[in-house]
């Protein structure tokens, strides 16, 4: 399919009302891997249930600005010229509905170039029974870990999507990208039954599964089901904490990543506004970024949903409150220069201002700098879910598991947590930040969308944190 | 026409057994934000997937966006050998007989779709923003959605399944955020139905208005004193902490994997006797009404806790077959949940104290049953006044709280229509902990 060319087709015979019009052909291809065990069989081994997936999705998402300056949208499964215009049409039509006027830039710089991720070893070209065998031979090692576990999911991803982007300012972006995942549940049982969630994985091929250290990944979720164990449910209160990685990472997107989107400052359900930027609103140690470009990573993005170059973007420098991630209409309502963070699930959605990896800078604290002067904290551990709360400003994050600390050591396990605050009481009680900082690989939903992406930080201590529990 | 063809061509692979679905879906979505309409998104959608299982029993699943092919057909067959050997996939859900359900369908919205009628849901839409706006005039926000969809189900299998159903769905959500000074209240009110004309727009938006007023300034207190207060439990956090969990602890496959807390427990007392749920998916009208579920099954009006006893699992065709039990078409999960009332809201409001617990979104640990979450806007009633709070650790145990239920309320009138969920579920003391 040509493309360039039915694009230039429709803007020649774009009808005279338009002034912009966007079109983003997307096409994807996924295959879904489950395994699970269904109970035992005579001998006592885990019968296992097996399930796998293909999925397919192929068309396009049109969007267009009248000399109104209203928008309007809309989404077919065809990529032929007559359906396109159909939908030129549609959207038009659209567009004379809606009362909103969108922040324009005419002069707005948009790419054009390509970008193609290979991935090292194709999934698709690998036999589907040795697939099965690999992931089979993986999930059989999971029960070894610990006698106590009674079941394990797993499931595997991988998708390969293209994304052609076109629009009447002279954008045209295309970017192949392959994401690959593994997650593993696994459940033990007790005096009590808990779970743990592992997940591996980013921007390629086969290859991210096969490198990924399984011995890690075992020991990860050994040491995770060994404190859940014998975990204690915590009584709720204000704690000195110490986050690790997985929960300062999930702090970095729900606290302060969303905090940083344009359209949520926008529309006011941000608790930054404009006028923020610049001023200092925290910690000194505090350094939060978004990099689209980290090669390999679930976020990478080369080129946005809208065709703008996705650029690394400091949102919060040493306390000091930066920039936000934007699109082409934020962009141009806040005057700030585009960072391409505009994206969509999938060809049936418009694409809106998404976060791709998030984290925050190492500090160079140990951990045991930051445990030493704890008379009685919680060192908490694993991540669950997160959330945020936009209008009332509020955030949470769920925790797995955890320790208390007592006189700088660590002690009793706990179980299944959960913390939360508002932006402006988090930052200001951060006051260790550790040395050495990890990613983490979720998926991120918003407004009805859900896309990969990736956070990170070090350990970090913060002070009166209000945690939850009996 | 897409389906008599994929039917004919699965009914020659007498080798595999074979399932389809297909799914159309037109519909408009309506979006606002600040009291302006921000989008106004036509939507076409055909999704189709195709599950073939060999004589071995491995199963394929090939979806689409768009209408499937031969090809694709093809396709699933080969990618069974990646698939696992499994005795209780080697069959289907037998030809079964379902129960039509009237009320599925509005032909005024088909006729507002195909003929682009979008003033009339435009008008919609403004009603909704403009009577959140003049409900009070500290309202000053309104965002939302307001979506209208047709969609078209065809299901078959060659073991002699076929179901075809139409029905129309609309439904409303609003956010409304009030403002005085520097403080903020909000308000979130949804509503689901069949029918446009039974959208209670002005209800739903006086509802939000009217939770955003009264949220106003809500703060998280220094000091949390409330566990020895009774709790009401709103529709939407009765639904979260209670149903939903419940839901998720009975799911075919975490029982059969032994992962829930409630495996083994079927026929047990896991509530009081003063609560009994049921699930009729055959209400008419019903939001979520169907006479069948995704896998062809026909579905049934079923008991899921009486008098306290949990009655059933929820089990699709496969996990029924691997326990030996009954199959009642839950694929699909819930559809109209009934919840049997013992008291009226009015009584129940004869306390000198109590907590109105909503905007909870956490469900329980299916493992351990337990609940460790955070409430957005509570309001604490003492001495004939209320006083908005926030961000309030909310822990306790689903069990416990179903074993501790004092009353139960009439249903409220704004849920989606087919579900009876009470306005108000009243909750002993101590058994729900805040910080």
């Amino acid at each position: 399919m040509d493309y360039e060319s039915t694009f230039l087709r429709l803007e020649k015979n774009l009808p005279a009302d338009i002034k912009f019009m966007s079109i983003r052909f997307d096409k994807s291809e996924s295959e879904l891997l489950e395994i699970m065990n269904i109970g035992k069989d005579d001998k006592g081994e885990p019968r296992i249930k097996g399930e796998n997936f293909l999925f397919h999705s192929k068309g396009a998402y049109i969007s267009v600005v009248n000399n109104d300056g209203h928008r309007g949208e809309t989404t077919i499964n065809s990529e032929s010229f007559e359906d396109l215009k159909e939908g030129v049409l549609k959207a038009l039509k659209s567009s004379k509905y809606s009362n909103y006027k969108v922040p324009f830039d005419e002069n707005i710089s948009y790419g054009e170039g390509k970008h193609v991720i290979k991935p090292e070893i194709n999934p698709y070209d690998i036999a589907p029974e040795d697939k099965k065998k690999e992931m089979l031979d993986f999930y059989n090692s999971i029960f070894p870990i610990d006698k106590r576990i009674i079941s394990v999911r797993l499931f595997y991803i991988y998708n390969n999507r293209s994304i052609d982007v076109f629009n009447t300012q002279g954008a045209h972006t295309f970017q192949v990208k392959p994401n690959i995942a593994c997650l593993v549940k696994a459940t033990a049982k007790q005096e009590n039954i808990d779970y743990t969630i592992n997940m591996f994985g980013g921007c390629g091929g086969y290859e991210l599964i096969r490198r990924t250290d399984k011995e890690k990944v075992r020991n990860e979720i050994g040491k995770e089901i060994n404190w859940l164990m014998g975990a204690k449910p915590i009584k709720a209160g204000k704690y000195t904490a110490i986050l690790d990685n997985s929960q300062s990472s999930i702090l970095a997107h729900e606290c302060f990543g969303h905090a940083c989107e344009a359209d949520g400052v926008q529309f006011n359900i941000s608790p930054f506004t404009k006028e923020l930027i610049g001023k200092k609103i925290g910690f000194e140690l505090c350094t939060l970024i978004d990099n689209p470009t980290i090669k390999g990573s679930r976020g990478f993005s080369k080129y946005d949903h809208e065709g703008i170059l996705s650029k690394k973007t400091v949102l919060i420098d040493k306390g000091v409150l930066v920039n936000f991630m934007n699109n082409a209409e934020t962009s141009s309502l806040f005057d700030l220069k585009p960072n391409g963070h505009a994206f969509a699930q999938d060809r049936t959605y418009n694409p809106i201002v998404r976060m791709t990896n998030t984290y925050f800078s190492p500090g160079d604290a140990t951990l045991e700098e930051m445990m030493e002067d704890i008379k009685y904290g919680v060192f908490l551990k694993g991540w669950k879910y997160g959330w945020v709360e936009e209008i009332q400003k509020i955030w949470k994050c769920q925790v797995l598991t955890g320790r208390l600390i007592e006189n700088g050591e660590l002690t009793t396990p706990i179980r299944e947590t959960q913390y939360s605050g508002s932006v402006f009481g988090l930052i200001k009680n951060v006051d260790m930040v550790g040395k050495e900082i990890k990613f983490e690989i979720a998926t991120c939903g918003k407004e009805n969308q859900r896309k990969p992406e990736s956070s990170g930080g070090p350990y970090l201590r913060i002070k009166n944190l209000d945690v939850g529990g009996i | 026409m897409i389906a008599d063809k994929l039917k004919n061509h699965a009914n020659k692979l007498k080798n595999y057994d074979i399932q389809i679905n297909v799914l159309k879906s037109v519909f408009y979505i309506i979006g606002f934000k600040e009291n302006k309409i921000t989008s106004v998104f036509p939507k076409e959608k055909i999704d189709s997937y195709v599950k073939v299982y060999d004589k071995e029993g491995r199963l394929s699943v090939i979806k689409k966006d768009g209408v499937l092919s031969i090809d694709d057909l093809l396709k699933s067959e080969k990618m069974t050998k990646m698939g696992f050997k499994d005795e209780f996939y080697k069959c289907l859900p037998p030809r079964g007989r379902y129960e039509k359900i009237k009320g599925l369908f509005d032909k005024k919205m088909e006729s507002i779709i195909i003929n682009n009628n979008i003033e009339y849901m435009i008008g919609n839409a403004q009603n909704a923003i403009n009577s959140s706006l003049e409900y009070d005039s500290k309202i000053k926000r309104v965002h939302g959605e307001l979506e209208y969809k047709i969609r078209k189900k065809s299901i078959f299998n060659n073991s002699g399944v076929e179901c075809n159903s139409k029905h129309t769905i609309c439904s409303i959500q609003l956010e409304n955020e009030s403002l005085d000074g520097s403080e903020n209240g909000y308000g979130l009110e949804e509503q689901q139905q069949r029918y446009i004309s039974d959208l209670n727009i002005k209800g739903v938006s006086e509802k939000a208005a009217s939770l955003a007023r009264d949220l106003l300034g809500a703060k998280k207190p220094k000091e949390v004193e409330l566990s020895n207060v009774p709790v009401i439990l709103t529709p939407s956090s009765f639904n979260t902490m209670v149903v939903d969990s419940i839901k998720k602890m009975i799911d075919g496959e975490e029982i059969i994997m032994g992962n829930s807390y409630l495996t083994n427990k079927l026929d047990s007392k896991i509530a009081g006797e003063n609560l009994t749920i049921i699930d009729n998916p055959h209400v008419y009208k019903g939001t979520n009404s169907i006479s069948f579920d995704s896998e062809g099954v026909p579905t049934k009006n079923k008991a899921i806790i009486k008098k306290g006893v949990l009655k059933t699992y929820l089990l699709d065709w496969y996990t029924s077959q691997r326990m030996n039990m009954d199959v009642f078409g839950f694929k699909q999960g819930f559809r109209n949940i009934q919840v049997k009332q013992t008291s009226n809201l009015d009584d129940m409001l004869d306390l000198k104290e109590y907590v109105i617990l909503d905007y909870f979104y956490d469900t329980a640990n299916v493992s351990t049953a337990e609940i460790n979450g955070m409430s957005t806007g509570m309001r604490h009633y003492k001495n004939g006044k209320y006083t908005p709070l926030k961000q309030i650790n909310v822990a306790s145990n689903v069990l416990n709280i179903i074993s501790n239920i004092i009353d139960i309320s009439e249903p409220e009138p704004l849920v989606d229509k087919g579900s009876k969920i009470p306005k108000a579920v009243l909750i002993k003391k101590g058994i729900i902990k805040f910080s």
